[in-house]
């Protein structure tokens, strides 16, 4: 069932992309890159924060990682494309479960501490490196061998690279849905609301806690590495927390454990900072347009998280063939509420 | 002696800071018996399925089930040994429909692995097998209209009965119940205690049972163990119970 809000907000979005398109190609094939890369990350955060309610404050790190490693092998090493990207989800992966093997055991806060941790730690040591080690210092990446270098029109090549992106994203949308409608998605949905009880039930919270940073960081990864191959370029500095707080609210204002609301929220997010981009250029600010647009963000979360905490499109229950099951025989088995009950029917 | 016992608890002792909230618990449940647990607010009944259930480490003693030393054992792996709680405050998964809190307590699911969840014809059969279990359960238990609300909209008795509909459908050896009745007219809470006794009648299932209404519970239950001040004070059936001038006393005492 497709929710009204959600859908009349989809075709709203689908719509001023369409009308991108039809002023300017290149900037709607960029504003597409961005729309996959950040949708794949924001999905990645439903998937631990949404569905199993870990809090990743470092998420930017986990992409760094993934782009500085997919980046280091095509540059330095010639790693062929494809052996980069899986290499970028396994390494970012690696990092995702170093930090919660010691910190899922823990209080949720610590988790966020230590993920908020490093997701600085990362750019910093990136930043804070020699300039002529592999991935540059504060230089930055060079080097990055192009994918689909046998395209040789590199309008078309930036076609096919984008066209990636979207398979890729589309990809992670469709693990996402069946890692969500599933019984896992019920498991790592007890997880979140109330662990004690869902280990009473004999869930091995733990572990699927674990799992799900290692695989939520190893999409990241593979963001990450879409991004160093969009750019063929990398800077520590472009991984800012910032990074992180943008995919949150995507996170927040789409609609936590409801992935198509993730992807919408992952639009809107990404289109207000363009249209105000845009608008900068033709209205007079009385204030710095980055400032305003970080303004405009921080508003929108607050404004959702006092009157819509839920998200636009909210959580709906996990789908999956049981629900049948109640469809058909409920409606038979239901009248022995007729025999009159103990009244505690009523709410 | 310890073969017909299910559970047993040997000399535990659990203190919170200067707080001795079991003091040296000896105590054990018959199998196939409904064993009850009483005792005044406070006296250390709902710290002792903490510490049964894996919640808490005693500071010393050892609990056993069913043949296996469970002190110290985490809860998920004492459930699977079948031995299964309910909370005295209910823990609803409170993003969760009811159907799906009463689905999600089935033991092994296979679709609930991150491999196997991807192939849907791997877990299909099984996912249904668990609808039919959860359905029947919730049908036994009167929650089946409540099925599709959200668990956290519905009120506490009935968030009661979920809690014993998720512990059901893993077919428990033992159950552990903290005031299965509280919060619910004495018209149910009688037939919460039927449906019990039925379960120890045709599954032989074993329970521990924490109750303060007394003379409900005292209908069904099998044999008493009397709690006060983190000690075991008295043990008997529940006439020798009631006969009972330390209980009598502890009970006129908390009024
Ligand atoms: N987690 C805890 N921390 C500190 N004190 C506790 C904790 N749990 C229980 N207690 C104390 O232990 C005693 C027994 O409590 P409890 O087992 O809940 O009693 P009952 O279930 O019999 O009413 C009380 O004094 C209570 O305050
Ligand atoms: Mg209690």
């Amino acid at each position: 069932m497709v929710d009204k809000t959600g859908l009349i907000l989809g075709i709203i979005v689908a719509g001023i992309i369409a009308a991108f398109a039809a002023v300017n190609v290149s900037y709607t094939l960029d504003l597409i890159f961005f729309l996959a890369f950040y949708a794949i990350a924001a999905l990645s955060l439903n998937l631990e924060y949404g569905y199993a309610g870990l809090s990743n404050f470092g998420k930017v790190g986990f992409i760094a990682v993934g782009a500085y490693t997919a980046g280091v092998l095509s540059a330095a090493y010639g790693v062929p494309f494809p052996l980069c990207l899986i290499a970028a989800a396994i390494a970012a992966a690696a990092v995702g479960a170093f930090i919660a093997i010691p910190t899922v055991k823990l209080r949720e806060d610590y988790l966020g501490m230590s993920t908020i941790i490093i997701g600085e730690m990362i750019r910093i040591l990136l930043r804070n490196t020699p300039t002529n080690s592999v991935w540059g210092g504060v230089f930055g990446l060079r080097g990055i061998k192009p994918p689909f270098d046998f395209i040789t029109n590199t309008f078309e090549r930036t076609i096919a690279y984008v066209g990636l992106s979207v398979v890729l994203f589309f990809f992670t949308y469709i693990l996402l849905e069946r890692w969500g409608n599933s019984p896992l998605g019920r498991v790592l949905k007890s997880i979140r609301d109330d662990e004690l009880a869902s280990k009473s039930i004999g869930k091995f919270t733990y572990r699927y806690k674990l799992l799900a940073l290692t695989l939520g960081s190893a999409l990241a990864g593979l963001a990450g590495a879409l991004y160093a191959f969009y750019f063929l370029y990398l800077n520590p500095d472009t991984f800012l927390p910032l990074v992180t707080f943008l995919i949150w609210v995507m996170v927040i204002i789409g609609g936590m454990a409801n992935n198509a609301g993730v992807v919408l929220g992952t639009a809107i997010v990404i289109l207000i900072n363009r249209l105000t981009q845009i608008a900068k250029d033709y209205i007079h600010l009385p204030l710095e347009p980055n400032y305003f647009q970080a303004m405009l963000v921080g508003l929108l979360i607050i404004l959702f998280l006092m009157f819509r905490p839920q998200g636009l499109v909210p959580e709906k229950p996990v789908r999956t063939p049981a629900w049948r099951v109640l469809e058909e025989r409920a409606p038979k088995e239901i009248d022995y509420l007729k025999e009159g009950e103990g009244g505690e029917e009523n709410e | 002696m310890s073969e017909d016992y299910i559970l047993k608890v040997e000399h535990v002792r659990k203190t919170f800071g200067g707080i001795v909230a079991l003091d040296d618990v000896v105590m054990g449940v018959r199998r196939g018996t409904m064993t009850a647990l009483i005792g005044p607010n406070g006296s250390g009944k709902t710290t002792l399925f903490n510490v049964i259930a894996g919640v808490y480490k005693p500071d010393r003693g050892k609990v056993y089930f069913d043949g296996h030393d469970i002190t110290g054992m985490p809860p998920e792996k004492i459930y699977h040994l079948g031995l299964v709680r309910t909370f005295q405050i209910p823990r609803m998964f409170k993003g969760m429909t009811v159907y799906e809190n009463v689905l999600t307590a089935a033991r092994n699911n296979p679709g609930e692995s991150y491999a196997k969840s991807l192939i849907r014809s791997i877990w299909k059969r099984a996912e249904l097998g668990i609808a039919n279990k959860a359905v029947d359960t919730m049908k036994l238990l009167k929650i089946l209209h409540i099925a599709k609300n959200l668990s956290s909209a519905i009120s506490g008795g009935q968030m009661k009965l979920v809690e014993l509909a998720r512990g059901l459908m893993s077919d428990p050896k033992m159950l552990l119940l903290d005031e299965p009745a509280a919060g619910v007219n004495p018209t149910l809470a009688h037939e919460i205690f039927k449906f019990l006794r039925h379960l120890r009648d045709e599954r032989g299932m074993s329970m521990l049972i924490i109750e303060h209404r007394l003379d409900i519970l005292f209908d069904y239950v099998d044999y008493v163990y009397v709690m006060h001040r983190g000690r075991i004070v008295a043990e008997g059936t529940p006439e020798e119970v009631s006969e009972n001038p330390v209980v009598v006393e502890i009970y006129l005492g908390e009024a």
